[in-house]
């Protein structure tokens, strides 16, 4: 063993002298040969012949000695290397489009592969084995998936449950952030910041440790103990990352506030979260078992794999289910890892829609490849017979050919790198700041080592994918073909070959194109149900009422009603209402659970989205109110609690008959609120459009807020959304309306104008890109098979060249030669169509089952498409098919 | 009978190298030349076939390899058994004994049916 690797070695470095041994030894046994026949009587130089003839073609000795040397792979990898350079060199043409071809392929696989990396496999870098780490969910026997959990169920899982070694629950709140005493009441001085409250062992199960400071002892579980830990986006955004910041006190909702700690910059869970304090629920709060709102991450014993922790959940939720047969009917608690639990369903969908399409995009790139090496393959026969007829083996040809593809697909990578690097910069940077920071990992996403890594892979099999083909087939040029020194003039099979190659090419660029041309219409959909709202003309706005000014629920009502009066009178605005969250936006929305009189009030409440409204709301917002009325005046604070209820909703709750007249009420934890009574039923709206279809709404009157909500959804609410629907584009009026409501009340500062236009533009951001995205990816692929369509087409012509001489000569007219060139283009193009097509129509399905408005039979768009690229392949096949028309018979005749 | 030449088996090149080196160190025309007479003529070795061979065995550590003077004073590179070689060899010939052995049975046992 060891002395073969050192004969290795020795072969491979010190080369020129084993070749002079090599050398001499097979010299002196051609001069001993040589002697024994001289000693026979032969004369010198006939002896010299004998033995020579005897000995064989010492250069094939010498090759096979070298290769029993056994470090003939690296020499000739070395050779080919340098010969493929030299070959690539001497045809920029060739090789600077291959490059092109390969480094666009590669590029454009190796950014999706970042994005994905960055927000669907690796979401949360900053949590040590997050795939250790799961969240807990409920589910129950009629699918309502609900990812909350009550607390005192809580409880019960983290005593019974031996499966993890940690588990916390937190929940989210929006408190105010105060800004210092010298900006409060100014408009830049206060804001609403998303804050989680975390239960013991948040940060533990997250394996994660602050920056400053530390997290919460256990005794700052208990109500009474105010403090906080900054993310380091508000540290750096609203504290000048001072240093000096622990021990400082801050204002949430008019409470001093602690700052215990900052946590490191990647860390960001629950996505979104400016800061965390502590989930200090009351006794009787943790006892609640009926209504849920927390959120659970557990992280998994070492050695317990998931499965095993998922029927140990279900166990528990059997057993408890047994002991609270009230509350817990019917329902299991779940694992789910933790990064598919924050991404939801869309991001995978994206994700992997994006890689599949680039992947296509890659594929239609090495046919490409192929398809220009195997032209360039059939010019270089002279030189394969050459080295066929010196001893070159089959494979020793293959290797050399694949050589120089890998070079190309190197090359390519270097490009496709930089392209890369810059294509995720713009990626990232031109997703609105606010959406970026719900995306999990959005920020983090760039060119990382596990990229590069995939960049490598991926070259490394285009190179296989393009060279593997024109490999095999330019070493096959067998010797008999050589001995006819014309050379091939068709051939036939490399012909046919790059035929099916093309048509796969249109194929494949078809359904991409298709791919991308559903979503950008279903996304196009998506605009057009928020156009129903008319969203340019509608302004937001929000404000902030501080406590100290606006102690009561009294109070704000008239500064609610004085605001609206003022916004209504100012010219160019119809109507003005109030709202708590506006359509389509999909962050934000409130949700409560409710119960529905008549149903036992022991199973599992449900629960829909909740708006305080201003009579005028659906008037505003074009929402039809189909039966019943909407509110007026009738509905004060002092009368009758009532509601309007959503279609969904009133459908659900009331399969019967009408929901007039029937009441529910909201449940927050422990306690419910007033029965209220149905008096319309309202058209579905979507609130959040990720939800793939409008939500259940539940619709009180502003008025009666106070009566009719808990507590705690009265102080999160209170800056509510004033919406101003406006006769003229409402950009233009912002500036006077903002003036209007600062003067019924200067010391109230409003911030978030914003058109309705621009609210949902910013949360549909994540679906543009990828329909950005499948767009670009669309156009190159198209670009790409329109390339590959010519330089068949081209090809073909050239090849052809002498049988157009001849046709031409023997009477064919202008006409008859560019049918004849036309009619393969147009046939391989036909076909590339047809399986298109087919591809498309069994594709269509499944992408509407995943994505947002995309129709499961859209004929016109497939007609369109298809249309698009047959005129493009004519196109491309017409270019070569007039050069063909232009041949001089007497050239043609001539040209071999 | 003496001019019946025959190719040498498949295989057998090696055992042959390898036995005829283990004589004494010999160049490589030197082994050819020693297989064609020992065998009284009747084995070929082709002269292609050879070097190849020996630099295989050579790599394997079987043989080692030493420039000296031969015969005629010429510079010849000498092929030498090694202690692992010998091993080889060893393994090699009962290996070929048992092969030969067995097929002598078959074919003897026509002839005794």
């Amino acid at each position: 063993m060891i002395s073969d690797i050192l004969h290795r070695l020795r072969a491979l470095f010190r080369r020129k002298s084993v070749e002079a041994e090599l050398d001499d030894e097979l010299r002196a046994h051609l001069e001993q040969q040589a002697e024994k026949y001289v000693q026979s009587g032969l004369p010198r130089d006939e002896a010299m012949r004998r033995a020579r003839v005897e000995l064989g073609g010492v250069e094939q000795i010498k090759e096979e000695c070298r290769d029993a040397r056994g470090v003939n792979l690296i020499e000739t990898t070395i050779q080919d290397l340098r010969y493929g350079l030299r070959m690539l060199a001497k045809n920029p043409g060739f090789t600077a489009m291959a490059v092109l071809t390969l480094g666009l392929g590669i590029g454009v696989n190796t950014t999706v592969f970042s994005v994905a990396d960055g927000i669907l496999f690796h979401p949360l870098p900053f949590v040590q084995d997050s795939n250790r780490v799961v969240g807990i969910v409920q589910i129950s026997k009629d699918s309502d998936w609900h990812a909350v959990i009550e607390p005192a169920n809580f409880k019960d899982l983290q005593k019974q449950c031996q499966s993890f070694s940690t588990m916390a629950g937190y929940e989210w709140t929006s408190p105010t952030l105060a800004g210092s005493p010298q900006t409060h009441g100014s408009e830049t001085g206060a804001e609403r910041v998303d804050a989680a409250r975390v239960s013991k062992n948040f940060f533990e199960t997250l394996a994660s440790k602050p920056e400053l400071g530390r997290i919460f002892l256990p005794e700052e579980q208990q109500p009474g103990h105010p403090v906080v830990i900054l993310s380091d986006r508000l540290w750096r955004s609203h504290f000048a990352s001072n240093p000096q910041i622990l021990g400082q006190t801050i204002h949430l909702d008019g409470q001093s506030f602690a700052v215990i700690g900052v946590m490191p910059r990647r860390f960001d869970f629950p996505t979104g979260a400016a800061l965390w304090m502590p989930l200090d629920l009351s006794p009787e709060e943790w006892a609640n078992r009926k209504a849920g709102h927390l959120h659970v991450i557990a992280r998994l014993r070492p050695g317990v794999t998931l499965s095993q922790a998922r029927s140990e959940l279900s166990a528990v939720s059997g057993r408890l289910a047994q002991d609270y047969p009230e509350t817990n009917n019917g329902q299991t608690a779940v694992p789910v890892l933790v990064g598919e639990l924050i991404n939801g369903n869309l991001t995978p969908m994206f994700c992997y829609t994006l890689l599949g399409a680039v992947g296509f995009l890659l594929l239609i790139a090495c046919v490409n490849v192929t398809n220009l090496q195997m032209a360039r393959a059939t010019n270089r026969w002279r030189e394969v017979a050459l080295r066929s007829a010196l001893g070159a083996g089959r494979l020793r040809m293959v290797r050399q050919l694949l050589t120089e593809t890998a070079l190309l697909a190197v090359l390519g990578a270097g490009l496709g790198l930089a392209f890369a690097q810059g294509a995720t910069r713009l990626i990232v940077s031109s997703m609105p700041a606010e959406t970026a920071v719900q995306i999990a990992g959005w920020g983090d996403i760039g060119l990382k080592v596990r990229a590069l890594g995939f960049a490598m892979a991926v070259t490394l099999l285009s190179a296989l994918v393009a060279g593997l083909a024109p490999a095999l087939r330019g070493s096959k040029i067998a010797l008999n073909q050589a001995l006819k020194s014309a050379g091939p003039t068709m051939a036939g099979y490399s012909l046919r070959l790059r035929g099916i190659l093309v048509s796969a090419e249109v194929a494949l660029a078809l359904l991409l194109v298709v791919g991308a041309g559903l979503m950008v219409k279903g996304f196009r959909g998506i605009l057009e149900k928020a156009e129903a709202f008319g969203p340019a003309n509608l302004v937001t706005a929000r404000v902030l009422l501080p406590e100290y000014k606006y102690p009561d629920f009294e109070k704000r009502r008239a500064y609610d009603d004085r605001v609206l009066e003022s916004l209504q009178a100012t010219p160019g605005v119809s109507a003005a209402c109030l709202f708590t969250t506006p359509p389509f936006s999909n962050n934000g929305t409130r949700w409560r659970n409710f119960s529905v009189e008549g149903v036992p009030s022991g199973k599992r409440l449900p629960a829909a989205v909740i708006q305080a409204i201003s009579g005028n709301y659906f008037q505003l917002m074009s929402i039809p109110v189909g039966s019943g009325r909407t509110f007026d005046a009738r509905d004060s604070a002092t009368a009758l609690p009532v509601a309007i209820v959503s279609q969904k909703l009133a459908r659900l709750s009331w399969p019967a008959g009408s929901a007039l007249g029937k009441q529910l009420r909201l449940v927050q934890g422990d306690s419910a609120g007033p029965w209220l009574t149905v008096v319309g039923v309202a058209g579905d709206v979507e609130y959040d459009w990720t939800d793939n279809e409008p939500e259940k709404a539940i619709y009180i009157p502003y008025s009666q807020t106070w009566s009719s909500l808990d507590p705690k959804a009265r102080d999160e609410w209170a800056g509510a959304y004033f919406g101003a629907r406006t006769s003229v584009a409402s950009q233009s009026l912002i500036p006077t309306l903002r003036r209007e409501l600062a003067s019924v009340d200067p010391d109230v500062p409003s911030f978030g104008w914003e058109t309705l236009d621009k609210v949902m533009t910013d949360s549909l951001a994540g679906v543009a890109e990828v329909g950005g995205m499948m767009t670009g990816a669309g156009l190159m692929a198209l670009i790409l098979a329109a390339v590959g369509i010519y330089g068949v087409a081209a090809f073909n012509v050239e090849q052809r060249t002498r049988e157009i001489g001849i046709r031409v000569a023997l009477g064919a007219t202008r006409a008859d030669v560019l049918l004849l060139v036309l009619k393969r283009g147009s046939l391989l193009a036909a076909v590339g169509l047809a399986v298109g097509m087919a591809g498309a129509l069994a594709l269509m399905p499944l992408l509407s089952a995943f994505f947002y408005g995309v129709k499961p039979a859209d004929p016109a768009t497939l007609l369109s498409v298809s249309l698009l690229l047959a005129a493009v392949a004519l196109v491309a096949t017409y270019i070569p098919a007039r050069r063909a028309t232009k041949v001089d018979p007497m050239v043609a005749l001539r040209y071999e | 009978m003496a001019n019946e030449r025959m190719d040498l088996p498949q295989g057998t090149l090696d055992l042959l190298i390898l036995k005829t080196v283990a004589l004494e160190p010999q160049h490589g025309w030197a082994i050819s030349e020693r297989i064609q007479q020992i065998s009284s003529d009747v084995l070929r070795v082709k002269q292609g076939s050879l070097y190849p061979a020996l630099h295989r065995l050579e790599r394997r550590g079987w043989i080692k390899a030493k420039w000296g003077a031969s015969a005629n004073n010429r510079r010849a590179k000498y092929y030498e058994l090694t202690r692992s070689g010998r091993r080889q060899l060893e393994a090699e010939e009962s290996d070929w004994r048992k092969l030969t052995a067995a097929v002598g049975l078959i074919v003897d046992f026509s002839r005794s049916a």
